[in-house]
């Protein structure tokens, strides 16, 4: 018999943590609680978007200009914030490219090339988020910070739009 | 074609008539028409295909969006118009499902799809499974009926051991008969107790293969109905279609277990009788197989 030990010890899965429950449209928050199975996902407050989840470090808040992606980087989703930014209404820019909207702004820093490895990834369960600087991708000087993570149901890539300081 | 009003549709899709009325205004879907008092009114199935959509939308721009692009031909079209019991619509959904793919891609990828999400969502024993079956049935020979007459000589018996239009098997074999006589093939689908007179309507097709198609029916009615078609016809390659192969000691290599879907099992088929086909000469002579062997089916 060998004297090598039967059981080994493993680190602990990583804990699940709780979804954070946002409009796919206003970012505001359900007061009713989750919707319950087979209820609605409208949101009760603009009737304009879809409750989605995400972590709470990546729920966005109202003022927060995001945009929903599909793991074929088709977007599926733009907040009211994103709209403004972006200057296009959500019905418009849904099936459209993600990069029709924004494009990596750094292409001297091979990590910028990640932008779709990014979406990627997080529109099929990664779990870091990730940040790349982005820019609109016909305007040079203008600079933006992407903050992009996991969301859903369906599982999709949140990407969070935040002005670079 | 059944329409709703404001409050009936908003029920349907769960939210207020407001909220309705402010997606017309912003997405303008779904855009309803106007009773002679002005009121809206809205198409069932659209709003049957919407709530289809919602549920596995991630914003109501891309619902609405895949709603839309389902009316022009996807099967949320087709699921919103079976589940409304429309059987009008439905033909209209496949009518637009043909307008861009062919026949035989409308059946595989929006008609069978579409009949498999409704046993899924609503099970074999539901109203709308009987429905959606029944329209199935009805949609795939109306569409045999329509195809262009049989070119090729050659000919199947194919035996049917489906138990009725609503076996989950039956739109499988209506939409395999339809690739064969497209193909210019003359099927004769028979069911599988029927194995009187059998040798007659044999020597009439001298068919080529024999297809076994459904799981419903026992072992022995199959058997029977194999042993007399090839006591008919001669020692034709016997292919089984949606029906397991039974597991036994022995392997039968003459028994050909098809794939589920409709075109890849044709293509099988026909890859497997054409060395019989060469053979056709010979067959006269063949022995025909001890039923043991074709009961192991």
């Amino acid at each position: 018999m060998s004297e090598r030990p039967l059981l080994k010890l493993v680190a602990e899965p990583a804990e699940q943590r709780p979804a954070k429950l946002f409009c796919g449209h206003c970012a505001r928050e359900p007061e009713s609680g989750p919707p319950s199975d087979g209820g609605s996902r409208v949101c009760e407050h603009c009737g304009l978007g879809l409750l989605l989840g995400a972590s709470p470090d990546m729920a966005p808040t109202p003022t927060d200009p995001f945009l929903v992606a599909d793991a074929g980087q088709f977007i599926c989703a733009v907040s009211k914030a994103g709209e403004s930014l972006l200057g296009v209404p959500e019905p418009e820019a849904v099936n459209h490219h993600l990069n029709d909207f924004v494009v990596p702004a750094d292409l001297a820093n091979p990590a910028s090339y990640s932008l779709s490895a990014a979406v990627v990834a997080a529109a099929t369960g990664a779990t870091d988020a990730i940040h790349i600087a982005v820019r609109p991708p016909d305007t040079f000087g203008v600079r933006h910070w992407a903050k992009i993570g996991g969301c859903g149901p369906p599982s999709a890539a949140l990407i969070l739009i935040a002005a670079v300081d | 074609m059944r329409t709703l009003k404001t409050s009936e549709a908003a029920t349907l899709l769960n939210v207020s008539p407001n909220t309705l009325r402010s997606w017309e205004r912003r997405f303008g879907y779904p855009r309803p028409k106007r009773s002679p008092g002005r009121h809206r009114l809205y198409v069932e199935s659209d709003i049957a295909a919407l709530r289809h959509a919602l549920a596995s939308g991630l914003s109501i721009s891309s619902a609405i969006s895949v709603a839309r692009d389902g009316l022009r031909g996807g099967s949320d079209a087709l699921i919103g118009a079976l589940t409304s019991f429309d059987a009008a619509a439905a033909d209209e959904a496949m009518e637009s499902a043909l307008g861009m793919r062919s026949l035989e891609r409308s059946v595989e990828e929006v008609l069978l799809p579409s009949l498999e999400k409704m046993a899924a969502r609503c099970g074999h024993d539901s109203s709308f499974w009987g429905f959606s079956a029944r329209w199935a049935g009805d949609w795939l020979r109306r569409a045999m009926r329509f195809a262009y007459p049989v070119t090729s000589v050659s000919s199947l018996v194919i035996g049917d051991a489906t138990r009725d239009d609503c076996d989950p098997d039956a739109p499988y074999l209506r939409a395999f008969e339809l690739t064969c006589v497209r193909s210019g093939q003359r099927p004769l689908c028979l069911p599988v107790r029927s194995t009187g007179s059998l040798g007659e309507a044999a020597g009439t097709l001298e068919p080529s293969a024999i297809v076994i198609a459904g799981a419903y029916a026992p072992n022995e009615e199959v058997a029977r109905f194999a042993y007399a078609a090839r006591a008919a016809s001669g020692a034709l390659p016997v292919a089984l279609y949606r029906r397991p192969r039974k597991e036994g000691p022995v392997k039968r290599a003459s028994v050909i277990s098809l794939p589920n879907e409709p075109l890849a099992a044709h293509a099988e088929l026909m890859s497997a009788m054409a060395p019989a086909d060469e053979r056709d000469m010979e067959r006269v002579a063949a022995p025909v197989a001890p039923v043991s062997e074709v009961r192991s089916a």
